[in-house]
């Protein structure tokens, strides 16, 4: 009798991934006790086919499936620890140290389960490039995130600055053909100008002329875009706002996302303060002082510059 | 690696706990022992770093000399292409890894290890920088460098240092005030002693408090424990016995 009602609990916590609790039980087997359900609950929890999870203050049961009892069987009690955890680590994956922390065991057990686990093909080692000393673990079928593999930009551990110069000249100059106006070298477009391109438009434009074979998200491309933002070589514009109608004129494919504008910097000569003020350049300064002839209350370049 | 124990390293290493004078902070160090027989592990280690050593030659000789990566590291164990001074990294890189087990070394490079220009020299800077900070009388009179010596002979010792780049710094959670990391290498004896120390901020337990913690003080009913209680007696006690010593003690 009771298998009927075990099986009863586990299709239920199968059926619903997010966890089930003692409430949702209740309801879904009215014909049942309270006490039988828990007993239920209880026997599926030693023999490994419900998981206890817990959200906060909430306690909730997940249901394991067949494959995941068959990985987690022949695993011991620390063992099974340890692979929790790093599960719930994720793409990101969880450094020993932290594993240390929380699993609160010490060095050598960790070291063993964490040997054993390898062993058994069910983890594996990472580096980051963010701590690339660091001895990080995942599972063996988990994809590392871009935050610990450095995303396109990286390639084994070290980052392709060549890769990162050309695309992001490769941008830049398609940023920079569409900023001027092509008739006239010293023009400049109007405020209201809102044919800049945005960060799409250039990452189709990469795309279309196959400048890489690698694969780049608009994400990416705002990470190169931002780059250069920060070497002022270009600025990010706030696109263009109706002041009428609130509405904004965007370049008809995408509604909701801000689609910012990028523009080229024309890059001015840096003025230093010394050839700027006429001192710098005066024929006298040697014989200039607060007294005498040569005075800068009597000078006449002063008189020349401060007329602007 | 063989983790070597030795009697007068585990008294040091009580002793090399202490803190400022300053009082706010307090300065962690440890010497540790290790032979450079190798263990099974060290043996994997050894194969994997002559195998990316065979992949560099490979690449080098696709690349021109300024390109290679061989060529452009100074290394200061000697001329890469020489077996004997892999060997040297690979001692090194086998002792952090065997004295931070939360870390994985295997990635370093000759050049990120300096050649010191004698035991001396190490020594004396070793010495000025506790003393700058305060070391207690305890460890003035412990004959540090005497339990050292006996261990490895310093007068035979190459010695070498490990100053990370910030990502590669065991101690980079800690983000101490200063740190350093000495290796005693006696090639006769295959022996290397290993003395790495930080200084650590006591107000590093502001990093772990929140931005609302921060303004407005500790929301906690329990006071926040560290790990030292420096207090203006401790460092005084440090200060009134003894005064006077000599640079080698």
């Amino acid at each position: 009798m009771s298998a009927a009602l075990d099986s009863a609990i586990y299709e239920l916590a199968l059926g619903n991934p997010n966890g089930i609790d003692n409430d949702f039980l209740k309801e879904a087997l009215p014909e049942y006790p309270l006490e039988d359900i828990v007993n239920g609950v209880n026997r599926l929890l030693q023999n490994g086919r419900l998981e206890l999870l817990q959200m906060g203050a909430r306690i909730l049961y997940r249901g394991v499936n067949k494959s995941e009892m068959e990985r987690m069987s022949g695993l011991t009690s620390d063992e099974k620890l340890v692979y929790k955890h790093i599960e719930n680590s994720g793409s990101e994956g969880i450094w020993i140290r932290t594993l240390k922390q929380k699993t609160n065991l010490l060095q050598g057990v960790i070291t063993r389960c964490l040997k054993g686990l390898e062993q058994k093909a069910l983890i594996k080692s990472v580096k980051s490039v963010k701590h690339p000393t660091r001895k990080l673990y995942m599972l063996i079928d988990v994809v590392p995130s871009s935050d610990v593999t450095g995303g396109p930009w990286y390639t084994d551990q070290e980052m392709d600055i060549d890769f990162i110069d050309q695309l992001s000249r490769q941008c830049y100059q398609f940023i920079y053909a569409h900023s001027f106006p092509r008739h006239n070298s010293k023009a400049v477009y109007s405020a209201n100008h809102t044919g800049y391109p945005t960060s799409s438009q250039i990452r189709r434009f990469i795309q279309e002329n196959r400048i890489t074979n690698v694969d780049l998200s608009t994400e990416n491309i705002e990470e190169l875009l931002t780059m250069l933002v920060y070497d002022s070589k270009i600025e990010r514009i706030a696109p263009a706002f109706d002041m009428d109608t609130g509405a904004q004129f965007s370049d008809g494919g995408s509604k909701s996302r801000t689609d910012w504008m990028y523009r080229a910097l024309r890059i001015t000569a840096k003025d230093s303060p010394f050839t700027d003020i006429p001192c710098g350049r005066c024929p006298v300064f040697d014989r200039c002082s607060d007294t005498g002839p040569i005075t800068p209350a009597k000078c006449e370049y002063f008189k020349k510059w401060l007329t602007f | 690696m063989k983790y070597l124990d030795i009697e007068s390293f585990r008294t040091l290493n009580s002793l090399l706990s202490f803190p400022t004078t300053s009082g706010d902070r307090h300065v962690v160090g440890r010497v540790e022992a290790y032979s450079c027989k190798a263990a099974g592990t060290d043996k994997k280690l050894y194969r994997y770093l002559e195998n990316k050593y065979q992949e560099d030659l490979e690449e080098a000789k696709t690349l021109s000399p300024e390109q290679s990566s061989l060529t452009n590291i100074v290394s200061p164990f000697g001329p890469l292409t020489q077996p004997a001074s892999r060997r040297t990294l690979f001692y090194l890189i086998a002792t952090l890894n065997a004295s931070f087990p939360d870390y994985d070394f295997s990635s370093l490079t000759a050049d990120q290890f300096i050649k010191e220009p004698s035991t001396d020299y190490s020594m004396k800077s070793v010495n000025t920088t506790l003393l700058n900070v305060g070391c207690p009388a305890t460890l003035r009179t412990s004959r540090m460098w005497d339990s050292i010596d006996d261990a490895i002979k310093l007068d035979d010792c190459e010695v070498y240092s490990y100053t990370p780049s910030p990502e590669a710094d065991p101690y980079d959670e800690e983000a101490p005030v200063w740190s350093f990391n000495y290796f005693f290498f006696n090639k006769s004896l295959r022996r290397i002693v290993f003395f790495t120390c930080r200084c650590v901020s006591n107000l590093d337990e502001l990093e772990s408090l929140s931005d609302q913690e921060l303004v407005f003080g500790d929301l906690h009913d329990d006071p926040v424990e560290t790990e030292f209680y420096p207090t203006s007696q401790h460092a005084l006690r440090g200060m009134a016995i003894g005064s006077g010593s000599g640079l080698r003690f």
